[in-house]
């Protein structure tokens, strides 16, 4: 057998049949459960809250006629004066009280500032948002009268398009939502994250511990170094993406029961051409829906990315463990290695923001942030296929480099024993002869 | 002309400023146990590093059996460090498996080797147990199975018996003697030369990275004998005081060590001593102990033998100092 085939399978081994290999396989899923349970619920279980808008009767008449009920919100137009008004708002909870515009800020201009008053109660964004909407509709009507537009051009002029950007699979069609983009994006971004520093500090402690037992001479006697490098390196991500594969076997175990108990909601059923599905559902309906809808092919770079990112940090983290001989030592070099695993963490809301920006674009190409980062844009947004190509390309000429160096370090680094070396010292490592 | 198996020609290895090797040649017979000797930081680990190949020379050439080393040669040699361990959460069976099939043996074999060697040394029952489990001489002797059970031509034990108990440092011995008589070639490592004496056919003295004399043992023994004459008695030690024709190098009430002045010769001496009232018990040559050839190697100053009034404590002492040569 091949040397680095026999490395590879100790150290494999030696990891997935640790207990806490076990351990973690089977509680982040539940975690990943738990995650998304307490969002459905929360959702389910948000209340409805009622309430009044009054307005004074001789506000504005023009406006005031317009307005109409909504699901939350009934208007109530009122001959109180502004300080009796003012006083009831601040009597009774589920009140509000609605300044409305003059006539003459309404005629033509693009935007005007209005006032709702509330006291105790904030009232919640829907109610805000249902308020907005009656007003900016009745100010249109408004206008549309006066531009001498009639209700029927209107209906005329208008035209709904009901457009459709789908993914034709073998399976049919898929359609993807922002909000579950994002949660799964966050989901996927963090985990692959973990997967990194999680197996690139088993990668350092089994370096360290090699070399403190001092087994490693023996071992190098047999192989070379980088070998042995090369066969750490490979086992301990495939162990990584042994874990991922089995976190994806189990979510799926675990959705197709959660949605068992919930109900589901069958997409294909629900596309009838023209009509939104989700307008027809609650809440939690919803979420189970958008979750089923989610284009799930981002799974498939995810071993891909977490791969590359873990050959870069790893055969740099491994680097570094070998150069010292306990776990504490090894902070000086870990330190710029941590700051580089960390930039995406920085820029996260960044990307989520604007994730087809010039800087989301950027991060998202440059190696040592891409691996998560390009997992994130991928879940939120389209990304073009050579974007994806050239942030892989990077990624693999990087890491292909960073073991090379790794390997140069690693090489002297074993074998060194006592003083604590410097920077400097490293950087002369990756010059020596073998 | 001897068979040599190993061959070293003028290598030389430096780290940064520090030249760890300095053009060394050796050569290590057939079949012998060659010890390698020298204090910490002569530049031993070195030199076995390059030989084991886990670091090459930056100039010089090795010659394993005829051939200049490569990398082939690795399943040939089993390789022992000074500070040695082991896996610690690993079984013994598989870490023994696992360092025979990195030297090219398939698994069935390792397996079938491994169990024969445990067997060998009493450890069967403890084949399935961690290496923690383990006391620290029963994990010794899993280094050594390790290191020897691929059969390698050449063997290299570096300090092999520091650390351990004497019952198993005898068992140690014995097996590295029954290794010797299969016709594997050993060199042996370490700082402890009256250790050597005893094992060793050749040795190599190194300091300072460059080695400084190399011979069999008994000829570099009588090479160093100073007419240095070893006498016990009983009597007034003053009338050895007032003798002719020697040097008293060291003198209790019980031993002198006498050295003879040019022109006189031993028999003429004892003669003299016979007839003085002392008691003669003893009167043998004295070889120099490779301390003190070391001794006045390293420091160019002519060795004075002395009565080995430090015998037992030598050879009680343990030592065990961090080796952080390179």
């Amino acid at each position: 057998m091949n040397k680095i085939a026999i490395i590879f399978r100790r150290e494999y081994l030696n990891i997935v049949r640790k207990r806490t290999f076990l351990i973690g396989t089977f509680l982040v899923p539940l975690g990943l459960v738990a995650y998304f349970a307490i969002i459905f619920l929360s959702a389910k279980m948000v209340e409805k809250e009622y309430y009044t808008v009054v307005v004074r009767q001789d506000d504005n008449d023009i406006l005031t006629n317009r307005l109409a009920d909504t699901e939350l919100v009934t208007f109530e137009f009122s001959d109180q004066s502004d300080a009796e008004l003012r006083e009831r708002v601040q009597s009774e909870d589920s009140v509000l009280y609605l300044t409305l515009p003059s006539i003459d800020n309404i005629r033509d201009r693009k935007s005007q500032t209005v006032q709702l008053l509330f006291a105790g109660k904030n009232p919640s964004k829907p109610v805000e948002r249902q308020v907005e909407r009656e007003i900016e509709n009745a100010i249109e009507a408004y206008r549309r009268e006066a531009a001498g537009i009639t209700d029927e051009q209107i209906d005329r002029s208008s035209f709904d398009l009901d457009f459709q950007k789908k993914e034709l699979t073998d399976d049919g069609v898929s359609s993807s939502n922002e909000d579950i983009g994002t949660i799964i994006g966050m989901g996927i971004f963090f985990l692959v994250y973990l997967l990194i520093s999680i197996y690139g500090s088993i990668l350092m402690q089994g370096v360290i511990e090699e070399k403190s037992n001092r087994i490693v001479e023996i071992v190098v006697s047999s192989v070379k170094p980088f070998e042995l490098l090369l066969g750490k390196i490979t086992a301990i991500g495939s162990a990584g993406i042994t874990q991922f594969i089995l976190w994806i076997l189990l979510s799926i175990g675990v959705m197709f029961g959660a949605s068992f108990f919930m109900g589901s909601v069958d997409p294909a059923a629900m596309q009838t051409p023209g009509v939104d599905v989700q307008e027809s559902m609650s809440q939690a309906e919803r979420i189970m829906y958008q979750v089923q809808i989610f284009d799930w092919s981002i799974l498939w770079f995810v071993p891909l990315y977490f791969l590359g990112g873990f050959f870069l940090f790893g055969s740099l983290m491994a680097a570094a463990a070998s150069a010292v001989d306990n776990i504490q030592d090894a902070q000086q070099f870990l330190t710029p290695i941590n700051i580089l695993l960390i930039l995406p963490v920085l820029f996260f809301s960044n990307l989520i923001q604007n994730p087809n920006g010039a800087f989301a674009t950027f991060i998202s190409l440059f190696p040592f942030s891409s691996p998560v980062s390009m997992l994130l844009r991928l879940s939120l947004t389209e990304v073009p296929w050579w974007e994806i190509a050239l942030s892989l390309a990077i990624l693999v000429v990087t890491f292909l480099g960073c073991v090379w160096i790794a390997g140069r370090i690693y090489r002297t680094g074993i074998l060194m024993y006592g003083k604590k070396p410097t920077f400097k010292e490293l950087f002369r490592w990756v010059g020596y002869r073998s | 002309m001897e068979d040599i198996f190993l061959r070293i020609e003028g290598v030389t290895k430096a780290y940064d400023q520090h030249v760890a090797v300095d053009n060394a040649s050796l050569g290590v017979p057939r079949g012998k146990i060659f010890g390698l000797l020298g204090p910490n930081g002569a530049g031993k680990t070195s030199i076995i590093r390059m030989i084991t190949g886990i670091t090459a020379p930056d100039s010089g050439v090795i010659y394993f059996d005829g051939e200049p080393r490569g990398e082939r040669h690795a399943r040939e040699t089993g390789y022992m460090p000074e500070e040695r361990g082991l896996y610690k959460k690993m079984k013994i069976r598989e870490q023994i498996v696992y360092l025979l099939s990195l030297k090219g043996m398939t698994e069935k074999a390792a397996k079938q080797t491994a169990d024969e060697w445990l067997a060998r040394l009493e450890l069967t029952d403890w084949a399935d147990r961690p290496a923690n489990d383990l006391s620290k001489g029963m994990q010794q002797k899993v280094q050594f199975i390790s290191t020897v059970a691929h059969e390698p031509k050449l063997l290299i034990l570096d300090e092999p018996f520091s650390g351990l108990d004497p019952v198993n440092a005898k068992l140690i011995e014995s097996e590295i003697y029954r290794l010797k008589e299969k016709g594997t070639t050993i060199i042996f490592s370490t700082h402890r030369l009256e250790q050597v004496e005893e094992l060793c056919d050749y040795i190599a003295l190194i300091n300072k990275g460059s080695v400084m004399l190399e011979d069999d043992i008994t000829e570099v023994r009588r090479k160093f004998q100073k007419q240095v004459y070893r006498v016990d008695f009983k009597g007034d030690r003053s009338i050895i005081q007032s003798m002719e024709g020697i040097t008293i190098n060291d003198l209790t009430d019980k031993t002198a060590m006498i050295q003879l002045a040019p022109g006189y010769d031993y028999k003429d001496v004892l003669r003299r001593l016979l007839d003085t009232p002392l008691e003669i018990l003893t009167f043998e040559l004295h070889l120099p102990r490779l301390t003190e050839i070391f001794i006045e190697l390293v420091t160019g100053k002519p060795y004075k033998p002395s009565v080995d009034r430090e015998a037992s404590i030598l050879a009680t002492q343990t030592i065990n100092e961090d080796d952080s040569e390179v």
